[in-house]
Formats: structure tokens, sequence, C-alpha cells
């Protein structure tokens, strides 16, 4: 077996770490230029606008900008925790991200499943297409088509009520108990479909030759889902799952928003809503910031509880990081 | 050279990337001022689906040629979200237009833009009163009174500083502010052989009637005795009619005064908690449904003026034009029904939503071609559009449906269609005129509904007149618009108390109208009041005594 050459720092083919940095970068150069696009995405959208966080600390007004606006320590987050609701958004948020997430995370799986063990090919693309086609709807109209649907006078609800001759049912639209499940449920509708690419994709890459030995051990088929399919994209689910919990506190405020009517505010006002409201809509950007801020500390927190479960659990293996 | 293809592909995406990040220019070029040569002003304004356009259009057509200004157009569309549109634009430092015209923004909001100079102090123009705002201050005089006016002035300013950041619409007709009108169809009250209610257990009575009597005779439950939406504004809040039934109470106020000029909170008291008895039985019994809370103004068409069928509504709440679907025969089952109660009315007529920017260059020229709009031509202009086509100079002698002489004869109403005649829905910048059956004369031309929508609103306001001449409310108990100054808003734990037991009392209301909270048990009321002192109750009270007795 040939030796490799010592190198010194006096060797002719001797290069420093920037070196080696620049040959490798210059040699795939292609790859580095498609990255450029990406990676300028993150700078501009996503590192460059942190510069502008100060304000959650400051009394912003647009005439000092973000730079010469007072500042206020920790004024906008002592007001908010001084606010009567407050603990009310917190828990209103995780309730209906959590719950979004113990009923509507296993259900892509298990849907991906379900596509992915037919065998009829027609079949299979018909139920993928019919099940991604929702999420191609606007939250609005979604909105727009629960309340045609749940309206218990005018809506379906209604059509029915009339149509049996009994009184018209109370509205489930302004029912506290009522909003998280139409919330989740509805979501769960629009984008469970669409939600099974990535689990479809991760079945897809199953090696044959496990089925083929389970099949010879006799396994059945719901054994060899279990046994086979499901321990081999069970990596996928787990990154998605942590990624997810990233945005535990991150409920959007546009669904919420559009759902929200004066009779189920106790529950429907979410962290989102109120910044939306007290931030955007009333234009106390320092505030709306503020609560964002937190928010965001509170998702970061979660990646790493998550993350450091699944390693415990997972002997090391399944964590993102 | 595929190389440079894709390096070049590259760079222009990347730069592509670069350019989105900058900020956009709204606006056109402004045109040379102080000389009277070529002015062009833009006019950011919200959109209207009634509007085809704006620039081929006969009021943009009058106004150019009056003042000899090119105008441009900048609509905002999103309705509520527009003022979180300009709030991003002015964070993020991009040029607004030279005017913003029907924005709705919060005061606190506005004098924000203005304190930093986005929006243009004024005051120098208003107490021009000879030249710049001679139009202005002869209108304003003419056609309020002085405790209006006043009232209106106080509004106008800047709390803190007594700048002036807008040119106001007001609105001077009592029926184009009045609110909480509730219609009753007359038809079902015939079927049921019933009169229209003049107290509570009358109301009860007919509501009764019209749940059990099946009164639109088609064999179905179907009726819904009454009818109202909480959200989406034009005087549909029926909860609001119903509490004012028991107690006077302007839920823009909050606040009532009492005979030693003191503030009371009226949702403490018992008759308001009565009211929620009320209104919480009829819900439970189903002669409401609890929909009310969760529908807007603009769905209850749908229900009020359904597009096939008989009418399944007997009592609703609002404004006429909302429940109109054009020559509906439905709508003429439907008569005013006169409160015995007390009469809320909206007296906050001024809106402080025309503003000039201090990206405008052309200053003196805005505010002239406001002043142009403030004239009573412009008025009827931007309410009932073209000059000879859609109005026209009333007869002489001619007497409107109230009885009063005609200022003005209405041939063609275009606020209800599609046109290029006037801006945005009635209301542009102006001193509005909202007088059918005050002082419009009908012609043969106009239309049934124009000529039902007359007759109406002669007998709301006679109805309206009637409980205002018997003291209801009580003169005494209304509490003006109360201004805080920013200092209040930002550094008075108070004034935080203050917006706490607003939103609180608000949400309680509709709990205990719905029943989640039981406004029959004594527990659930004890615990509502415990909430509002531990909420600061009496602070913000002291607080907004404090403000008022500033503002006298």
């Amino acid at each position: 077996m040939a030796k490799s050459p010592v190198l010194t720092e006096n060797s002719a083919v001797y290069q420093t770490g920037f070196q080696k940095f620049c040959t490798v970068f210059v040699k795939n150069w292609q790859l580095h230029l498609m990255i450029l696009l990406p990676f300028a995405y993150l700078l501009l959208f996503h590192y460059a606008p942190m510069y502008g966080l100060q304000i959650a600390f400051r009394h912003y007004s647009p005439k000092g900008g973000i730079t010469n606006s007072d500042w206020v320590g920790f004024g906008q987050f002592a007001d908010f925790f001084s606010y009567y609701l407050w603990g009310n958004l917190i828990w209103n948020t995780l309730a209906l991200s959590l719950y979004q997430i113990l009923a509507g995370f296993p259900i892509p799986v298990v849907l991906a499943l379900v596509i992915h063990v037919n065998t009829y090919k027609g079949l299979k693309k018909v139920a993928q297409n019919v099940s991604y086609i929702p999420h191609f709807i606007s939250v609005v109209i979604m909105v727009g088509i629960l309340n045609t649907v749940l309206n218990p006078i005018s809506g379906m609800l209604g059509a029915y009520s009339r149509l049996t001759g009994t009184d018209y049912m109370s509205d489930i639209r302004g029912s506290n108990t009522a909003f998280r499940h139409l919330y989740v449920w509805s979501g769960i509708w629009q984008t469970a479909g669409w939600s099974t690419i990535i689990y479809v994709s991760a079945l897809s890459a199953v090696p044959d030759e496990l089925h083929e030995a389970a099949k010879l051990d006799g396994a059945s088929r719901l054994r060899r889902v279990w046994s086979v399919d499901l321990p081999t994209i069970m990596p996928t689910v787990a990154i998605m799952l942590i990624m997810r919990f990233g945005s535990v506190m991150s409920v959007g405020y546009q669904k919420a928003y559009l759902m929200q009517n004066s009779a189920n505010l106790q529950v429907s006002e979410i962290i989102s809503t109120y910044v939306y409201k007290k931030g955007l809509a009333a234009n106390n950007l320092s505030y709306g910031s503020a609560v964002g801020l937190m928010n965001s500390v509170v998702n970061t927190t979660m990646v790493v509880v998550v993350n450091w479960i699944t390693n415990r659990l997972t002997d090391n293996e399944m964590g993102l990081f | 050279m595929k190389k440079l293809i894709a390096i070049v592909l590259a760079l222009v995406t990347v730069l592509s990337l670069c350019a989105a990040c900058g900020g956009t220019a709204a606006g056109g070029e402004g045109g040379n001022n102080g000389d009277g040569e070529h002015v062009k002003l833009t006019i950011g304004l919200p959109t209207n689906a009634r509007i085809l356009s704006w620039d081929d259009n006969a009021l943009t057509a009058w106004l150019e040629e009056k003042t000899g200004y090119e105008l441009e157009f900048q609509p905002y569309s999103g309705g509520t979200d527009i003022a979180t549109q300009i709030s991003t634009a002015v964070a993020a430092q991009e040029e607004l237009p030279d005017i913003l015209m029907q924005i709705s923004l919060s005061d606190s909001v506005i004098n924000t833009y203005g304190r930093n100079e986005y929006f243009v102090d004024l005051s120098e123009y208003y107490a021009d009163r000879e030249d710049a705002s001679k139009t202005f201050w002869e209108r304003f005089e003419a056609n309020l009174s002085e405790a209006d006016r006043d009232n209106i002035l106080r509004q106008m300013e800047d709390p803190e500083t007594g700048a002036i950041y807008s040119v106001p619409t007001l609105e001077t007709s009592l029926l184009g502010i009045m609110d909480y009108q509730m219609w009753i169809n007359v038809e079902w009250l015939d079927k049921v052989g019933k009169e229209k209610p003049t107290n509570n257990e009358e109301l009860l009575d007919v509501l009764r009637a019209f749940k059990t009597q099946d009164p639109n005779g088609n064999g179905k439950n179907d009726e819904i005795p009454l009818f109202g939406a909480q959200e989406g504004g034009l005087g549909a809040d029926v909860i609001n009619w119903l509490v004012n039934l028991f107690v006077y109470f302007n839920d823009r106020k909050n606040f009532n005064l009492d005979e030693n000029g003191k503030l009371t909170a009226p949702f403490t008291s018992n008759e308001y908690r009565e009211a929620l008895k009320f209104i919480n039985s009829l819900i439970k019994e189903g002669l409401m449904p609890d929909s009310v809370f969760s529908t807007t103004s603009p769905d209850m068409a749908k229900i009020t003026t359904p597009a096939s069928g008989p009418a399944i509504c007997g009592i609703f709440a609002g404004h006429l034009t909302l429940h109109a679907a054009l020559n509906n025969e439905i709508l003429y089952q439907y008569e005013p029904l006169q409160t015995w109660g007390n009469a809320v009315y909206n007296d906050n007529t001024n809106k402080r939503n025309n503003f000039i920017t201090s990206d405008c260059d052309n200053v003196d020229e805005a505010f002239n071609l406001m002043m142009t709009m403030w004239s009573e031509e412009c008025s009827y202009r931007i309410r009932y559009g073209e000059y000879g086509v859609n109005w026209d100079e009333a007869d002489e002698g001619a007497v409107s449906d109230l009885g009063l002489p005609c200022t003005f004869k209405i041939i063609r109403d275009p606020l209800m269609e599609q046109n290029t005649c006037m801006w945005f829905g009635g209301v542009a910048c102006t001193l509005v005129v909202y007088s059918e059956g005050e002082t419009a004369q009908l012609v043969e031309e106009s239309s049934p509904w124009m000529k039902y929508k007359s007759e109406v609103h002669a007998e709301s306001r006679r109805l309206f007149d009637e409980a205002a001449a018997k003291n209801n409310p009580p003169a005494d108990q209304i509490c003006p618009v109360i201004v805080f100054t920013e200092d209040e808003k930002l550094e008075d734990d108070d004034y935080q108390a203050y917006s706490e037991c607003c939103s609180y009392y608000k949400t309680s209301r509709t709990d205990f109208c719905k029943g989640t909270m039981d406004p029959n048990s004594d527990a659930d009321w004890n615990a509502y009041l415990a909430k509002l002192d531990s909420l600061g109750l009496k602070g913000a009270l002291d607080l907004a005594q404090f403000a008022y007795e500033r503002q006298l």
C-alpha cells in the first residue's frame, strides 16, 4: 500500500484551511452558485431584519426610526405581562397549537402509509390528487366555506333546520367550545393530503429487500407496515415533529382572525391576532415586536427541548442536532 | 457559454431579490407649485366595487376643471386592513400619496403620524378664515350648532399640541347618523293580529306570536322573530337597542354623566343587568338566535331579504340600505319601529379621515382641493353624482316627505349601483348631505326604491325627533367622546385599566346574553363586578373624569 506523502508547511502542495476551502469552492462552483440564491434569501429576509428587532426595546416612533427611537428596555414586555389577559393569550395559543399537533401530525403519516400500501396505481394517484386539492384553497375562502356551511340560518345547517322543521340550531361559529375543533379539523382537512408528500417520498425509499425478507418470514401486509415501513420513515417523522414544535407558539393570525367574533373571543384571541391588532392595526410596532420576540424565544426553546427529548428517546439517532 | 449564462442568470435572480427589498415609489412626480401651473395630486383612497373608475369619472373631471389640478389615484383595498397598510408603509419609510382620503385611523395613530410629520399640520390654513379655509368655516357655522362645533373642533385637534392634521368628513343630517333603527314586518303583524309594540311586554307578545303563528304562511317553523348583527356596523347592533330599552348606554362612549356631572359606568347598573336578563331570556326562548353575535351586518341581507321565498324575519336592526336588495318586495313589508327606551345616535360625526401627507409638494393646492370638495355643490356631487343627470335644483315650492322645503331634487341616486360619477360610495371629503326624506324632492324618474327610502327615512326622522322630545335619552346623561392625551395612554396605569375594563365588559356582555355567564345568578353578577373592580374601574373613571373636565 502506497504511503501518503507527508506534507509540511514548506511542501509545494500544502494548503491552509482557507485555501482548501477556496479550492473546494471553485471546484464545485456550480453547486455554490445554486446555493447562492437561497443563501441570499436567508440573509436578506431572515437575518437582515433582525437588526430591526431592537425596536422591541424602544418606543418606536416613525420619525426616530429604528435607531433613534427612545430606549425603554423591557418596558414593552412588562406591558404585555401586565395585560390582564396575557395568560389567556398564551394558553389559547398553546392549546390550539398542541391540539393541531396532536390531532394533525399523525394523520398525514397514516394517510401516507395508506396511499403507499395501495397497490392500485390509478387509485393511488386519484387519492393523492384529491387529498392535495384542499391545500390550494386560500385561508379566506376556507373560512368563507366554514361560514357558509355552518351558518345556522342562511347556511347549510339552516337549510337542514328548515327541511326538518326543527328550531334553528345554536350558532357553532360563536361557540367557545367549538372554535378549536373547527379550527383544527378544518385545517387537517385542508393540509393532511399535502403533508403526506414528504412521507410518501420517504416511503418510496424503503428497500424492497426488507419487504422481501419480511414476506419470507411470513409477515402480513399490516405487519410489514408496522415493522418495515414505519421504522424506515421514523427519522423523517421525528425531524418533522421537532420542526413542528419549533413553531408551537406561531399559530398564524389569519385564520383565527377571520374566524373570530365577539362570541368566541375568549378562545380565539391568540398571540398572533393580538399582535396584529395591537402592533400593526393600532400602530404600536414596538409592543408587537416585543410580543413577537417573546414568541420566537419560546419557539426556539421548544425546538431545543423537543430535540433533546428525541435524542434521549432514540439514543441520539433521530435528533435534528 | 453555459457557464456564462448560468452566472448571468444567477446574478439577475439575486439582484432582483435585492430590488424587492427596496422601497417602492408611491404616487407620481408632483407638478410645479405656487404659480398655479401644472399641479398633479395623488390621492390614496379605499377601493369600492361600485366605482368603476376614478380616472374616467364625472366627479374627477369636475374637480379637475374647477381647480385646474391633475388628479391621480392610488386605491387601497382591504377594508379595515388599510390602516395596517399605511402603518407598514410609514414604518418602511415608503412614500405616501399626497392626500389620504377616507382612511380610517385611530386618533392615537393620527396624532403619532402628525407629530412625526407624516401628516401636515393644517392649523395655519384653518386660521386663515377669510381665504384658505373660508368655505370650511362658512359651511361649518351654517350647518352646525355651537355645541356641535365646539365638540367637533375639539376632536379635530391633537389634545397636546393643538395641531389639526385632517380635513373632516362631517354628516350634518341627524338621519345620516342615526343608529340602531329597528324595522318591523307589518304584514306579519297583520297576520298575527297585533299592533306595533310599545313596551317590553308587548314586544315579547309580538315576538312569541311571530314564532308560533307561522306568519309567513309556508307551514314551516322558519321564522326569526328578532334579528341583528353585533359586528359590521351600520346600526345593526340589536343588542345595544335592547340594552337601551332599560338604560341609556352608548358603547362608543362607555360612560354616562350623572346629574352632578360625574361620569358613571352604566354597565355596572342594575338596569343594565335587567337588560342582560331580558336578552338572555329572548335567546333561551328562541325569540332571537344567538348568531347575532357572529353575523356581520353585510351578511344580514341574506336573512332579512332572502333571494327567494317568503320573509323569515320579524324585527331587525340596522340601516335601511343594509337590507335593501333593490326593489325587493319583501323590503316593503318593513316599517320603522319606535323605541320606547332611549334613542341612541352616533354623535361622533367628525371623521378625521382626510389628510395631507408630508410627501405632498403642493400642500396649498391639496388643501384647496379639499376646500373645493367642502363646497355645497361638491357635497351634492359627492353624494348624489352628476348635476343635471343624477340630481338637480329643486322646483320652486317643492316640499319633502318630512314637510320641509326642498333644497335639491334627486333624479337618479347612483349610490347603490356601479357608476363613474362619484368616488367612494357616498362620501369622500365633505360636509355630507344625507337628505332623502328630509329636504330632497323626488320626481317621476326617481325609482320606487328611492321613493320608499325617502318615505321611511322621513318616518324614521319623525320617530327619532319624537323620542328626543321625550328626553330619551336624557340630554344631561350624554357623555361626549373623551379624548385622552398620548402621555395618559402611554404612561398612566389608569388608562390601561380603562381599556381593560371596556374590553372586559364588552366580552362579558356577550357571555351574559348567551348564558355562558348567568345574569340571573348573583354569584356571576358579583364576580363580574369584582373583576371590573380588580381591573381598576375606579381609577379608570377618575382618569376619564379628569380628561372630561379638561375638555369642558
